[in-house]
């Protein structure tokens, strides 16, 4: 168990670093959107009931969208207080478009990937999207994880007279570990649910033998069936021109607040075979702020006669398994619920980088400090965990940096933000190696520099700061404003008690070593 | 639910996860050392585990109450999670922060020996 948990933490540690660091974010991605895209920074109060689809979508739609098109809208909501729709163009271009929902008016936002499209996608397949081979990475770290969680119950020898445990006055080898079974302990239910749910958001990647062994390859008909999806031909259909949407999310509320007794609305709408007779219209409960499950229900209807074609409502095991989708999506209007996520996302993230600092605190205490093997796993702990925080931090100065019009070697500019994220990282690995043991607090500095940097830059860049922020009730990009300020703050006290701990041997002022229990550690 | 009744319902989850981690930390003698001095009074620990318990109990109530159970699986945990971590660096950094919390436990200890004597005083129940 002991050799288990030792060597996957350390080969997956800097890979697991980054997925926990990009999930956490990925928890605040619409927040960090507004920040990083001026022009979605408004409020939207009203439940996505009053938006009127016939005026402001279908006119548009009907000229602009390739026939047979399937296209999607989503309904605006608090979190994302816009209206958005996504169809192929008449040169067969997938093409979203923002609308605000007020007047209809187009968004013409930055040219940037942001947290929704960047770290969200890096944070399940790291950017890597040929032959799917991010996912797989993602799904084997996943599994590493649950192995490092059960392995690690099984090895930490006193968990409960240990739960509350923190000695920051003990040797630096000492207080990493309890900081390390600390962070572990008290949300192991939380690693353990949102390690599980993430693999099985993924499970038609991962384990497709089951469906195809039973729908004989067919994938839409297991859609058809799991999701309440309707396939129909796609065969030379006539041309026919449908007159309303509104009036399927006005059928779809009735229907569901009937069912359950209290106000619903669809948030978001698919219509299949756009501008054709075998066009449907697909009205979904798919991230509904109030409740935790993901597309419970779901209503088709066929777009030209309007009758319903199917109406489905997911059936136990499925709505256990949307329970838990959800879980992972945290898509829901729920303000305690997604700061308790962050603070326990970041816990994850002390975990992993306390887990790898323990190892080489191990080694360098029986005189292999300057073994290769530390040497190396030191860098590469440095670049995985402080060095990604810094990309991000480049990542989110580039968004404020670079002119609208930028382009480089065909790349354009939310192209450049990402380059600028990649590059920052592999450099923050080559100054880790360089720098060795200084490392940690050059690169503190970096982390504080460049989150004062980033506030600033807003200021600058948009005439939005944090009280006016906070008085026009634009709380996402107040909070992530102090979030910055916070990670600032963090990373100078973290760089000042470093240089203490190089001059006293520990994290703390009162330093002292207990031989006993050092014994009893080893 | 009304605005108010969420947040006062919040408040009262948080509180209580807070306040059952300090009396589960409180229950561990190294604990109680670091916080009162000296060794905590017979019973006590066992005293404080259960109150401790209780408090996270009525913790899940809370939640339970303010969202209903679907979101209360999510919150209460993670609340405890929030909640442990604070205790533990309260111990570590102020430890002293945590003494209000030991007043719970002499009102418990009051209660139950109050309890106690009027079990022995009932007829019938001489023996004990």
């Amino acid at each position: 168990m002991n050799w288990c948990h030792t060597w996957f933490g350390i080969a997956l540690g800097g890979l697991l670093f980054a997925i926990f660091w990009m999930g956490t974010l990925t928890v605040v991605d619409s927040e960090i959107d507004q920040w990083m895209k001026p022009e979605l920074r408004m409020t939207f109060d009203d439940g996505g009931g009053s938006v009127i689809l016939d005026d402001l979508v279908l006119p548009r739609l009907q000229g602009e969208a390739k026939i047979g098109s399937f296209v999607i809208i989503t309904l605006p909501k608090k979190r994302e207080p816009f209206l958005e729709y996504s169809f192929d163009n008449l040169e067969g271009e997938r093409t979203s478009v923002k609308l605000n929902p007020r007047d209809g008016t187009y968004i013409a936002e930055t040219e940037s990937e942001a947290a929704s499209d960047f770290f969200y996608s890096f944070h399940y397949m790291l950017h890597i999207r040929w032959n799917n081979i991010g996912l797989w990475l993602v799904g084997f770290s996943s599994m590493a994880m649950l192995v490092l969680i059960v392995s690690g119950i099984f090895i930490h020898r006193k968990i409960f007279a240990d739960f509350f445990t923190f000695r920051p006055w003990k040797a630096l080898r000492r207080s990493t570990l309890d900081l390390h079974n600390l962070t572990s302990v008290v949300a192991l239910p939380f690693y353990f649910f949102i390690t599980v749910s993430g693999l099985l958001i993924l499970f038609m990647i991962f384990l497709p033998w089951p469906i195809s062994a039973i729908y004989s390859g067919d994938d839409g008909a297991f859609r058809d069936d799991y999701f309440g999806f309707v396939s129909l031909s796609e065969e030379n259909p006539q041309a026919a021109e449908m007159q309303s949407l509104d009036q399927y999310l006005i059928q779809a509320a009735n229907i569901w607040t009937e069912r359950t007794g209290s106000p619903e609305v669809a948030d978001v709408l698919y219509i299949n075979n756009f501008g054709t007779e075998n066009a449907t219209v697909t009205a979904r409960q798919l991230f509904t702020s109030k409740r935790v499950e993901v597309g419970k229900e779901t209503l088709v209807f066929d777009a030209i006669s309007g009758h319903i074609l199917k109406d489905f409502s997911a059936g136990p095991a499925r709505h256990a398994h949307t329970w838990l989708v959800g879980l992972h999506y945290i898509q829901f209007d729920h303000w305690p619920l997604r700061w308790l996520y962050l603070v326990c996302g970041l816990m994850g993230c002390v975990m992993i980088a306390t887990g790898n600092l323990f190892w080489m605190r191990a080694r360098i205490r029986t005189g292999r400090e300057q073994t290769v093997q530390v040497r190396v796993i030191r860098a590469l702990t440095v670049g995985a965990v402080s060095g990604i925080i810094i990309a991000t931090g480049a990542f989110l100065i580039a968004n404020r940096l670079l002119p609208a019009e930028a382009a480089l070697l065909g790349n354009g500019r939310a192209a450049l933000e990402i380059w600028a994220f990649f590059l920052t990282w592999i450099s923050t690995f080559i100054h880790a190696a360089v720098r060795d043991k200084a490392a940690w607090r050059d690169q503190c500095w970096v982390i504080a520099v460049l989150g004062v940097s980033a506030i600033l830059l807003n200021w600058i860049t948009t005439g939005d700061h944090i009280p006016a922020m906070i008085s026009e009730g634009i709380w996402s990009v107040a909070s992530m404003d102090l979030i910055l300020l916070a990670g600032a703050l963090t990373a100078i006290w973290a760089a000042l008690r470093l240089k203490k701990s190089e001059t006293t041997g520990a994290f703390s002022k009162h330093v002292q070593t207990e031989p006993s229990d050092e014994a009893q550690a080893r | 639910m009304s605005v108010t009744n969420d947040a006062l319902f919040l408040f009262l989850a948080a509180l209580t996860a807070i306040i059952g981690c300090a009396l589960l930390a409180l229950s561990q003698s190294r604990n109680w050392r670091e916080v009162i001095g000296g060794k905590p009074p017979e019973l006590t620990p066992r005293l404080a585990k259960w109150t401790g318990w209780i408090f996270i109990f009525a913790s899940l109530v809370f939640c339970v109450l303010r969202d209903g159970g679907s979101f209360a699986a999510i919150l209460w945990p993670l609340l405890f999670a929030v909640g442990a971590l604070s205790v533990a660096m309260l111990l570590a950094y102020r430890p002293s922060c945590l003494k209000p919390v030991s007043a719970i436990l002499a009102k418990a200890a009051a209660y139950e020996s109050r309890l106690r004597a009027q079990e022995l005083s009932r007829p019938g129940n001489k023996q004990g």
